[in-house]
């Protein structure tokens, strides 16, 4: 297993722990990344709203560098997997588009001839990790832990461009959730927006959206969200608290990124994992993670 | 129960029930129905008003998903239930639920009150303003002017997006997907005369800018309208055009960022499109993200390939004022 690992933007700022805990995992569980450090922004649908021509053109740059190299694509944000994704479909779906972006492309000394697919974290652990491996490689006992999984919308709409899961009822973090020992909360709010498109233009109603997806996970008896998205991350972490004032009632709802998950039950430390650095405090999770009895530990390949 | 034989397929379906003038409140009714494979969930509800209860009240009329009358929640997700088949989802989920549309009053079982759907559509004014150039004879549109359209100009009004709508959820006073819609059906089209004046109404709060991209329209849409992308495209449009909001202010922000180094930055994209006021009420935030080390980088370290960033920005604006569209 070997990508061309697109880190995003946010993964590398405000959400650094994104980064480090994904290089982590990645490390013990033998996917090979190979960074595209000279790759630009997916463009978030912002740089599209400004100008769309020009997120399809660095896009393309960015499936090309991938292509120089021979190599798939991994993101690790809901964000960044469709606008790549949309860019990737657009150009394999219509030759004189992807002709028009060449010969742009031509005056950086670069050429996509289309055969880049772009997968996220989740897909790539489930399906080619596998569950059985990540069983085998769980080293802790998480089964105190209730885990509601949230997805960003990005990652499962529009259906017909992913693929992967239905989008009305996604389930590839759920499986993830139980191969790593622990339970999955089962939801409806796990599929909807998280609000951060709109936290800078209609804040009221950002946290609104932000406090009911949260609240609704803890009345399922959540102990810890796990999102793939670290857009996601920012508003249902770093913006509880104004979500928690908006909605009047106390959350306190510890927010993970995907790998740092499954770092825990890999047996990687939460200080490595940097979850520190979360605004909603990470202890509880961290108490809850039991060392694993031997006895537990399900027979390979069962 | 519809058709006898040995093609029945029996099973139990739930419908969610409510008469504002019976007392009882709301509830679900379980009915026994026949969802062999090819009967849509509309035949069900049929079976059941005709035969076993005639007091369940839902719409419908051409049954051929044109009209756009009969859209309903089925087991979580809104649609026509004339195209909607029932086996392929007792299949998946093992039962069948109906209940009405989302963000919309409920009348009475099935029915929704749909004013406020329409009260949007009126408020982004769709009728065609043709100003000063009605010609005398047809007015020929090139086939490319047309095709824009096409996103948007298949609606059929039935309010599955607007049902499914995250924004409108959390903020009833969104004009919504549907509206937008519409209203990009006339921005787009050559013809019309107010497009200006349209994009400045639409980018005010409760527009075009309010929209979270959260994808449920363009998913749910019947008849593939992608009422998300005309959204996007008019977004792209009314910055062409210069009109300012909070909504562009934080986009051109973004953007600026990527032409200067290739990436985001976090920090200078807040810190414009909020100013000064605006960082102020966020200082509770960001006392936590500095107390907790996730202050945002201030200079963001350009990419290598920057240049490229500036060559593609400045080839594609060329592009632009030759006229060539995509």
């Amino acid at each position: 297993m070997k990508y061309a690992y697109f880190p995003g933007c946010v993964g590398q700022d405000s959400c650094k722990e994104l980064d480090v805990s994904t290089k982590l995992i990645s490390d013990v569980l033998g996917i090979e990344l190979v960074e595209l450090e000279d790759a630009t922004c997916c463009g978030a649908g912002f740089v599209q709203d400004v100008n769309y021509d020009l997120a399809l053109a660095l896009n393309a740059r960015t499936l090309a560098i991938a292509e120089k190299l021979h190599l798939d694509i991994l993101t690790v944000c809901s964000t960044c997997q469709f606008n790549l994704d949309r860019a990737n479909r657009e150009l394999k779906d219509d030759p004189k588009k992807l002709a028009g972006v060449n010969k742009m492309l031509a005056e950086i000394g670069l050429r996509y001839s289309g055969t880049v697919e772009i997968k996220h974290l989740l897909w790539v652990l489930v399906d080619e990790v596998g569950l059985a491996e990540l069983q085998r490689r769980v080293k802790v006992d998480l089964s105190d832990l209730n885990v509601a999984s949230f997805y960003g919308c990005q990652l499962i709409r529009p259906g017909t461009l992913h693929g992967y899961d239905d989008p009305d009822r996604p389930q590839y973090f759920e499986r993830l959730i139980e191969a790593l020992g622990g339970k999955p909360v089962d939801y409806e709010e796990r599929k909807k927006c998280c609000g951060f498109p709109i936290t800078f233009v209609n804040e009221d109603a950002s946290m609104r959206m932000n406090a009911k997806n949260m609240l609704a996970a803890k009345g399922k008896g959540a102990d810890v969200m796990a999102t793939s998205c670290p857009l996601c991350h920012i508003n249902l972490d770093m913006y509880q608290g104004k979500a928690e004032k908006v909605s009047g009632q106390r959350i306190e709802l510890p927010i993970l990124h995907l790998p740092q998950l499954v770092g825990l039950a890999i047996g990687i430390p939460p200080e490595r994992l940097l979850m520190k650095r979360h605004i909603v405090s990470t202890k509880s999770v961290a108490r809850a993670v039991k060392p694993k009895e031997e006895a537990k530990i399900p027979a390979m390949g069962s | 129960m519809g058709a006898e034989g040995a093609d029945v397929l029996v099973a139990m379906i739930k419908v969610y029930r409510f008469d504002p003038e019976d007392g009882r409140g709301a509830r679900y009714d379980e009915f026994e129905v026949d969802a062999a494979p090819g009967r849509t969930v509309l035949d069900l509800l049929h079976d059941i008003h005709y035969n076993e209860d005639p007091t369940l009240s839902f719409r419908r009329s051409c049954q051929s998903a044109i009209c756009g009358s009969c859209a309903m929640n089925v087991n979580g997700r809104t649609g026509l239930t004339c195209s909607t088949q029932a086996k392929p989802l007792l299949d998946r989920d093992g039962y069948l639920v109906v209940e009405p549309m989302k963000n919309m009053p409920i009348l009475k079982d099935l029915v929704v009150d749909m004013d406020g759907f329409w009260e949007s559509v009126h408020d982004v004014d769709p009728f065609l303003q043709a100003g000063r150039k009605v010609p005398k004879g047809p007015y020929i549109v090139p086939k490319a002017r047309m095709e824009l359209l096409k996103i948007a100009q298949d609606c059929i009004m039935c309010g599955s997006c607007l049902s499914e709508c995250t924004s409108r959820e959390a903020n009833p006073d969104y004009l919504g997907p549907a509206a937008l819609a519409k209203a990009y059906r006339f921005v787009a089209d050559e013809r019309d005369e107010a497009r200006h004046g349209r994009l400045m109404v639409y980018s005010e709060a409760n527009g075009i800018w309010d929209c979270d991209t959260c994808l449920y329209c363009n998913e749910v849409c019947p008849i593939h309208v992608k009422p998300m992308d005309a959204i996007m495209r008019m977004r792209e449009m009314s910055i062409e055009a210069g009109i300012q909001s909070q909504g562009s202010k934080h986009a051109i922000a973004f953007y600026d960022t990527i032409l200067k180094s290739g990436k985001l930055n976090e920090f200078a994209t807040a810190n414009k499109s909020l100013g000064l006021k605006g960082m102020v009420a966020q200082s509770g935030v960001a006392t936590k993200i500095i107390l907790h080390w996730k202050t945002p980088e201030i200079r963001k370290k350009p990419i290598e390939g920057v240049k490229d960033v500036t060559k593609l920005a400045n080839l594609i604006e060329r592009k632009k004022r030759r006229g060539t569209r995509r």
